[in-house]
């Protein structure tokens, strides 16, 4: 339920964001700037909904655990 | 690069906010659990410790006075080799600042306020940060100074409140078990302490006019968030004794709850959390700063703020993603966090200390921009 509520929100939000920047930003020609908001704001919205619809996101903190796995053995032996 | 300025006091405080934040209120049950009643020489040879590390951060902000990391690591390893290193040290930056909200939703609904759904809390975190960042550096830098002022004069209250309840045998037998169990709980403590000031790399040499009296200003903000991380894992330990201090999630907070002075001084531990907000927000917000300026700086974007919000908005999914529970967080931050943290801010400075050794003594080349000197 109320990762339903934080998907709409973050629509919601990001409408109006687009709305204020994306003239702006292509006015000025920054065209960087609008080519990295529109990447970001998408995978924004994406993020939420996969979250709303209850997928499982892909979670960064496993693969930094599974990344330094192997040193697991030396940091028991500094906690003992 | 841009032309904003700060000054060397407020990198002062902006160095206690980081060292202090990370640890202050978490990281005393580890290192009591560790050390056991020696948990204070541990946390002081931490202090000790970390000096040859600042000294190795100084040393690369004095040689490039006008880079952050990224451009150090660009400028030392070569194009494409320098953008993945700083790209690894980015996705760091980025880790820390969903990580932070995170641990703000967990403890406001799990001691203060249950009922609020977290997710409120995250995204009015979330929007404080976003907010410290549109406004700019000098804004962040100068509250800063505002927020550590009044977190050391609340922190000097409680302590003050909570030493009538310490005892002396709390911390006997001094070295019960030898020197060895507290050489480990210092090396634990430095990934929580002395490395997080990594992340002031983002900031202490490109935005300083005077990069050798920003050094000396680094050195004394840790020695300010050390000092206070030190005094309050003494005080837990001299008070609660070591056994239950790592037994409790947040030890200081518990000490806090000691403090019953008639009816008029009692349930003060809300000024623990409120040390612990304002030293965590200085945090959150130089870890999320350093990934937006080095992150445009990768997509060679002329303004950082425009994207901002569209980064907030995925942090507040994340800040949900990260940790599914507390357990999983509890054994990721010490079977993970402490490995994770060192590579990036103590192998990798090395890494590239060495490199600039080599570069600019073996094969004599004319490196690092030395004009902003003398």
């Amino acid at each position: 339920m109320q990762d339903i509520a934080v998907a709409l929100f973050v629509a919601v939000f990001s409408i109006i964001l687009c709305l204020i920047e994306i003239p702006d930003l292509s006015k000025k020609k920054m065209h960087r700037e609008l080519g990295a908001f529109v990447v970001l704001v998408g995978l924004g919205i994406l993020l939420a909904l996969l979250k709303s619809l209850g997928w499982n996101i892909p979670n960064p903190s496993d693969l930094i655990a599974w990344t330094y796995s192997p040193v697991e053995g030396i940091i028991k032996s500094l906690l003992e | 690069m841009s032309e904003t300025k700060i000054t060397s006091r407020q990198i002062i405080s902006l160095t206690a906010g980081v060292t202090t934040g990370g640890s202050v209120l978490v990281i005393g049950a580890l290192i009591a659990s560790v050390a056991k009643q020696d948990a204070w020489i541990g946390s002081l040879l931490t202090i000790l410790f970390g000096i040859p590390v600042i000294w190795i951060y100084l040393f690369l902000g004095r040689r490039f006075p006008r880079m952050n990391l990224v451009g150090m690591s660009r400028e030392l390893l070569g194009k494409w080799f320098g953008t993945i290193v700083a790209g690894s040290f980015l996705f760091l930056l980025l880790q820390m600042s969903y990580h932070i909200p995170w641990y703000m939703g967990d403890f406001m609904t799990s001691r203060i306020i249950p009922e609020t759904p977290h997710y409120v809390i995250k995204a009015l975190y979330i929007a404080a940060m976003s907010i410290a960042i549109l406004y700019g550096l000098e804004a962040l830098a100068r509250a800063s100074e505002i927020f550590i002022m009044i977190a050391s004069v609340l922190f000097v209250f409680v302590m003050v409140m909570v030493a009538p309840n310490a005892k002396i045998e709390n911390l006997q037998p001094v070295l019960e078990n030898g020197l060895i169990p507290v050489l480990k709980s210092s090396a634990i403590l430095s990934c929580f302490l002395s490395f997080m000031t990594i992340s002031m790399l983002m900031i202490y040499p490109a935005h300083l006019d005077d990069s050798k009296e920003g050094g000396k200003s680094f050195l004394k903000g840790y020695f300010l968030g050390g000092g206070i991380t030190c005094i309050s894992i003494l005080m837990s330990v001299l008070a609660l004794g070591w056994a239950i201090t790592a037994n409790s999630r947040f030890p200081v907070f518990r000490l806090a709850n000691l403090i019953n002075v008639g009816i008029v001084f009692s349930r003060i531990e809300i000024i623990v959390f409120v040390i612990w907000v304002l030293t965590q927000f200085i945090l959150s917000t130089v870890f999320f700063y350093g990934f937006i300026i080095g992150f445009s700086q990768l997509l060679k974007l002329k303004d950082h703020k425009r994207i901002v919000l569209p980064l907030a908005l995925i942090l507040l999914t994340m800040s949900e993603v990260v940790f599914p529970d507390v357990a999983y967080q509890e054994h990721w931050i010490v079977y993970t966090w402490v490995p994770y943290i060192f590579t990036h801010g103590f192998v990798l400075p090395v890494f590239l200390l060495v490199v600039y050794w080599v570069k600019k003594r073996v094969l004599k080349m004319d490196i690092g921009d030395n004009q902003g000197q003398k």
